[in-house]
């Protein structure tokens, strides 16, 4: 039977004129004289905390002194290195480019301090949210609203490890961003708390790491969660009534609604004593008014 | 093995592009094709056609953006397809809606197979369109680079720009909303 990943297999390759026709855009363009710039990203990258170089450094110590006094924070555009330009016991910032670099360095930072931080390199519009995750889960940034369609997030900075000791997660944001932004970063969530964004229970680390109940009647699942000393909590997946792709999930379904019988379709943490078990009701179920 | 045999790694390339151009052409005779296969799948292959000149165009212009420490270009490329696709998105939805309805896939098939396929059109097939077509952009384009393309968490991340947790939400958002179909394949 053909699954997800056979599915248009048989497509065509690229054939040989599309190939050498894009190709031979690609060597217009590296024959153009602009192809000839000097990349940013061929600089090298020092570990550890950079000294930055004057006559920058005098400009940031400019930039920093305004800040203390309360003076608008002009940060120069015309940075050709990736250079330090704030540090505190929180985070560190870097300028790269059109880019800043943020290096965390406390696990549970303080929102307030992280907007100051931000705020001294001339992100004045840029508000922190904190929100509890999974503690196996951490990852830099849960989410990034902004109203600029050209401001840009990448979670994916690779020299957190060597760039600053200490340094638990990193991401960075193009540095012109535009109206206002807010970004949403993970902290461990508190023992009962409920997560943010669940996770898996069965992804490495969480309290099913490598279960599978997903299949399982709900008998069974719920003896391997109790075993474990944990709780369950219940959300029924109801298919749409118009028959179409897709279900509505109703949470908090107590458990003298669910039959044994019925089958686990995924199960997910809601906190660090809680699983929530997704059940398929089974056939003749009566979906209660607006499901 | 001589050493004119050992391969220079993409950050390498990219590295080298700075002061000489040219060896930004090695990324594209190694990912061309695959990307074109990629877009083709999802919009046909004329407009993968353009999509892969564009992209690696887009890649060439900002190359200067490109974190030389990570030794595969991948991610970074499909990422930018990825973006070029998007714009295509009510196409794309209407392509798997129309297969999902009729059982007739509008995408041009290899000519050999063309016939039999088109008269074969399972069930499965026209169901996994129909899925694919009620997910939305961003869990659709999470299940299809870990499905056609293989790639880890961290991959993808790095192709859409997006947190490795939001690639997990995503994957599972779009496995339980198309558990039918998906059932138990390992993703």
């Amino acid at each position: 039977m053909s699954g997800i990943k056979e599915f248009r297999r048989n497509t065509p390759a690229m054939t040989a004129e599309a190939e050498a026709a894009a190709r031979a855009r690609l060597m217009t363009a590296i024959h153009e004289p602009q192809g000839a710039r000097t990349p940013a990203a061929v600089r090298a990258r020092r570990p550890g905390r950079r000294i930055m170089s004057s006559p920058r450094r005098a400009l940031l110590g400019l930039a920093a002194a305004g800040a203390l006094a309360g003076a608008l924070v002009v940060v120069p555009s015309f940075f050709t290195e990736s250079e330090q330009v704030y540090a505190s016991q929180a985070v560190t910032i870097d300028r790269d480019g059109d880019w800043y670099a943020f290096y965390i360095t406390d696990g549970d930072p303080d929102p307030a301090e992280l907007e100051k931080a931000f705020r001294t390199v001339g992100l004045d519009n840029v508000t922190v949210e904190l929100m509890p995750v999974s503690p196996q889960q951490r990852t830099p940034v849960v989410g990034f609203d902004k109203s600029d369609p050209d401001a840009r997030m990448s979670s994916s900075l690779s020299d957190c490890g060597t760039r600053v000791e200490g340094c638990l997660t990193a991401f960075r944001v193009t540095a012109d961003i535009k109206g206002p932004a807010r970004f949403r970063l993970g902290r461990p969530a508190r023992p009962g708390e409920k997560y943010a964004s669940p996770a898996d229970a069965s992804w490495p680390g969480e309290a099913l790491a490598g279960v599978k109940l997903q299949g399982r009647s709900v008998a069974e699942a719920v003896q391997v969660v109790r075993e474990r000393g944990l709780k369950v909590a219940y959300e029924l997946d109801w298919p749409l009534r118009d028959g179409g792709e897709g279900v509505r999930y109703e949470s908090d379904v107590p458990a003298s609604r669910v039959d044994p019988g019925w089958k686990v379709t995924a199960a997910e943490t809601y906190n660090d004593g809680v699983i929530v078990l997704h059940v398929e009701p089974g056939a003749g179920a009566t979906p209660p008014p607006g499901f | 093995m001589g050493a004119e045999t050992i391969e220079i790694d993409d950050g390498e390339l990219i590295r080298r592009s700075a002061h000489d151009p040219e060896q930004f052409a090695t990324l594209f005779d190694r990912y061309a094709k695959q990307i074109h296969l990629y877009v083709a799948r999802r919009l046909g292959t004329q407009a993968a056609d353009d999509i892969v000149a564009e992209t690696f165009l887009a890649a060439f212009r900002r190359r200067e953006t490109y974190d030389t420490s990570f030794a595969l270009a991948r991610p970074w490329l499909y990422g930018i397809a990825t973006t070029l696709v998007a714009r295509h998105r009510r196409q794309e939805e209407r392509l798997l809606r129309a297969l999902s309805r009729t059982g007739v896939d509008p995408l041009p098939e290899a000519l050999a197979d063309t016939v039999t396929r088109r008269v074969t059109a399972q069930g499965r097939e026209r169901e996994l369109a129909g899925a694919l077509a009620s997910l939305s952009r961003g869990d659709r384009e999470v299940l299809l680079l870990v499905a056609w393309e293989d790639m880890s968490y961290e991959e993808v991340a790095r192709a859409l720009d997006i947190p490795v947790g939001t690639v997990r939400s995503r994957l599972h958002r779009a496995r339980k909303k198309a558990r039918n179909v998906l059932r138990d394949e390992e993703l």
